[in-house]
C-alpha cells in the first residue's frame, strides 16, 4: 500500500482554500494578509526546496552529509532559540550550540541505535526526519525555558543580589529562576502528552498511517518519538541553561547586560 | 574595615564614581550622603564587588577585591537593600533562608536567637508565624535588618533602609543600628541619620566632596 500522490493541479486547487483567510482579511480589514501571502509564499518555496533536497539526499545516502545536514537543522534552531528568547545570538551560541547539541545527538543516537536500527545506522530516511522532529519541538522548549530564565533572573536582580551578598553560591542564588524555567519549558510536553491521542492525533503517525502504515506500528513510532521529545526538551534547557550562565554571569557574579537584544540597565 | 584609593567605575563613557577616596576604621559607624545620581548606589555596589572599577582599588577588611577575592568579601558583609527583599514565605522561613546557603549552613540560629534578634529590633515575635508579603513595609524592613544582623558579619551596609519608614520608626532603627559593634556603612538622606552617625561623608557628581 502507498500514498496516492497528489497531481499538481490537484494540490493548486488545494490553494483555493486560501481564498477563506485571505477574503475574511480583507473583509475584517486585519491588516496582515500581505503577511499572510508572504508566509504562503515562503512556505511553498522553502518546503519545495526541501523536498527536492531530501530526494537528493536520500539517493545519496552518505554519513558525512547526513551529519552536515544535521549540523545545519542545529545552527538555525539555535539562532531561532536565542533570538525568540530575546538573548544575543553572538554572545550565547557556544553554550547553546554544546547543550542543543549534545541532548539532540543523545536523544536521536538512543531513538536510531536502540529503538529502530535502521540498516545503515545513519539511514538518512530514519535519521533526518527524527532529527528534525525532535530539533523542532525542543526548540520551542527551550525558547521558553530560556526567555523564563533570563527575564525571572532580570526582574529579579535586587534577591539576586541579597543572596549572593548572604553568602549564596550563583547555583543557590538562581535556582528558583532555575526550577521555574524548566518547569515552564515542560508543561507543555506534559499536557500534550496527557491529550494525546483524544484531542489530537500527532502529524507524524498521521503521516505514516496516510503512508500505508499499519496504526499499531505507527503508535509505536509516535509513543518512542514522544518520549525522546520529552527527553531531548528536559536534557537540553538543562544543559542550555546551565552552560549559558558561565557567559550570562561575570566572574563577579553580576548578570551580564550585554547577553540581553534589548538595552537594559542594570542597577 | 573598608578602603576605597582613587576609586574610578565607568558605564560607557560617563564616570559613576570618579577618582573616589575613603576609609572606614574598624567599628565606626559612616553615612554617605548626597543627591540622587550622585553615586552612592554604584560606591555600595563597588563595594559589594558588583562593579568593577576601571582604576584604583577597593579593601574589606584586609582583602583587596579581585574576582578572586570577591566571593570571600562579600562572607564578611552583611547588606540591606533600600527596598525589602523577601521571599513570600512565613518570616521565619525567611530569617533562616540564608542559613540553608551551603556556605552559612554552621550558623543557622536557634529559635530563641531569632527571637531575641526580633526583639531588639522592635518587632513583635508573632510577625514570626506570618507570611512576609503581609507584614508592612517597615516590618519587612526590620525583618530584613534581623536577617542581615544574624549573619554576624563584621561589616554592615546599608542602602537608604529608612526611605519608606515614618519618623519614629527610623529613628528607633538608627539607634539599634548605632548600637551594633560592627563596622556600618549606611546610605541615606535623612537629617537624623547624617547627623546621627560618628561621621558623614557627601557624594556629589560622583566624587567625594567633604568627609
Amino acid at each position: 500500500m502507498t500514498t496516492i500522490d497528489i497531481p499538481i493541479l490537484q494540490l493548486l486547487a488545494i490553494y483555493a482554500l486560501l481564498a477563506i483567510p485571505v477574503g475574511i482579511g480583507l473583509l475584517l480589514q486585519l491588516g496582515n494578509v500581505r503577511e499572510m501571502l508572504i508566509s504562503v509564499g515562503r512556505m511553498s518555496v522553502q518546503l519545495t526546496l526541501i523536498g527536492l533536497y531530501l530526494g537528493y539526499l536520500f539517493e545519496i545516502n552518505n554519513p558525512w552529509l547526513n551529519f552536515a545536514w544535521i549540523l545545519v537543522m542545529l545552527v538555525v534552531a539555535i539562532g531561532n532559540v536565542l533570538s525568540s528568547s530575546g538573548l544575543r545570538i553572538k554572545r550565547l551560541f557556544v553554550p547553546a550550540f554544546l547543550g542543543l547539541s549534545s541532548s539532540t545527538i543523545a536523544t536521536v543516537g538512543i531513538f536510531i541505535t536502540v529503538g529502530i536500527r535502521p540498516e545503515p545506522l545513519y539511514d538518512a530516511r530514519y535519521m533526518i526526519p527524527i532529527a528534525g522532529m525532535l530539533l523542532g519541538n525542543s526548540t520551542r522548549g527551550n525558547i521558553v525555558g530560556l526567555e523564563r530564565f533570563y527575564s525571572r533572573l532580570r526582574d529579579n536582580q535586587r534577591r539576586l543580589l541579597s543572596d549572593l551578598v548572604m553568602g549564596a553560591s550563583l547555583w543557590e542564588a538562581t535556582r528558583d529562576e532555575f526550577r521555574e524555567a524548566m518547569r515552564a519549558a515542560l508543561a507543555p510536553t506534559i499536557s500534550s502528552m496527557a491529550t494525546i491521542g483524544i484531542v489530537f492525533l500527532p502529524g507524524m503517525m498521521t503521516g505514516q498511517i496516510l503512508g500505508g502504515a499499519s496504526p499499531i506500528v505507527a503508535i509505536k513510532y509516535q509513543l518512542a518519538i514522544m518520549i525522546a521529545i520529552f527527553a531531548n526538551v528536559a536534557l537540553g534547557v538543562y544543559l542550555n541553561a546551565r552552560l549559558s550562565m558561565k557567559i550570562a554571569f561575570t566572574g563577579r557574579d553580576a548578570l551580564n547586560p550585554a547577553i540581553f537584544r534589548s538595552t537594559w540597565k542594570t542597577r | 574595615m573598608i578602603t576605597l584609593d582613587n576609586v574610578t567605575v565607568k558605564s560607557s563613557e560617563t564616570k559613576l564614581l570618579n577618582g573616589v577616596s575613603l576609609r572606614v576604621a574598624p567599628g565606626e559607624h559612616v553615612v554617605i550622603g548626597g543627591k540622587t545620581g550622585a553615586g552612592k548606589s554604584t560606591l555600595i555596589l563597588t563595594i559589594l564587588g558588583f562593579h568593577v572599577p576601571t582604576s584604583g582599588s577597593v579593601v574589606v577588611d584586609g582583602i583587596e577585591m579581585s574576582s578572586r577575592t570577591v566571593r570571600r568579601i562579600r562572607r564578611s558583609i552583611a547588606y540591606v537593600d533600600q527596598e525589602p527583599v523577601l521571599r513570600p514565605v512565613k518570616t521565619i522561613d525567611a530569617l533562616r533562608a540564608p542559613f540553608r546557603f551551603a556556605a552559612n549552613r554552621h550558623q543557622m540560629p536557634t529559635q530563641g536567637e531569632i527571637e531575641t534578634m526580633l526583639e531588639s529590633v522592635g518587632l513583635e515575635q508573632s510577625v514570626l508565624e506570618k507570611e512576609t508579603s503581609i507584614l508592612s513595609g517597615g516590618e519587612k524592613q526590620r525583618v530584613c535588618i534581623a536577617r542581615a544582623l544574624l549573619l554576624q558579619r563584621s561589616v554592615l551596609i546599608l542602602d537608604e533602609i529608612s526611605s519608606a519608614l515614618d519618623e519614629q520608626t527610623s529613628g528607633e532603627l538608627l539607634e539599634h543600628i548605632r548600637a551594633q559593634p560592627v563596622t556600618v556603612l549606611a546610605v541615606s538622606h535623612n537629617p537624623s541619620w547624617l547627623n546621627g552617625f560618628d561621621r558623614a561623608i557627601t557624594l556629589d557628581h560622583a566624587q567625594v566632596v567633604s568627609q
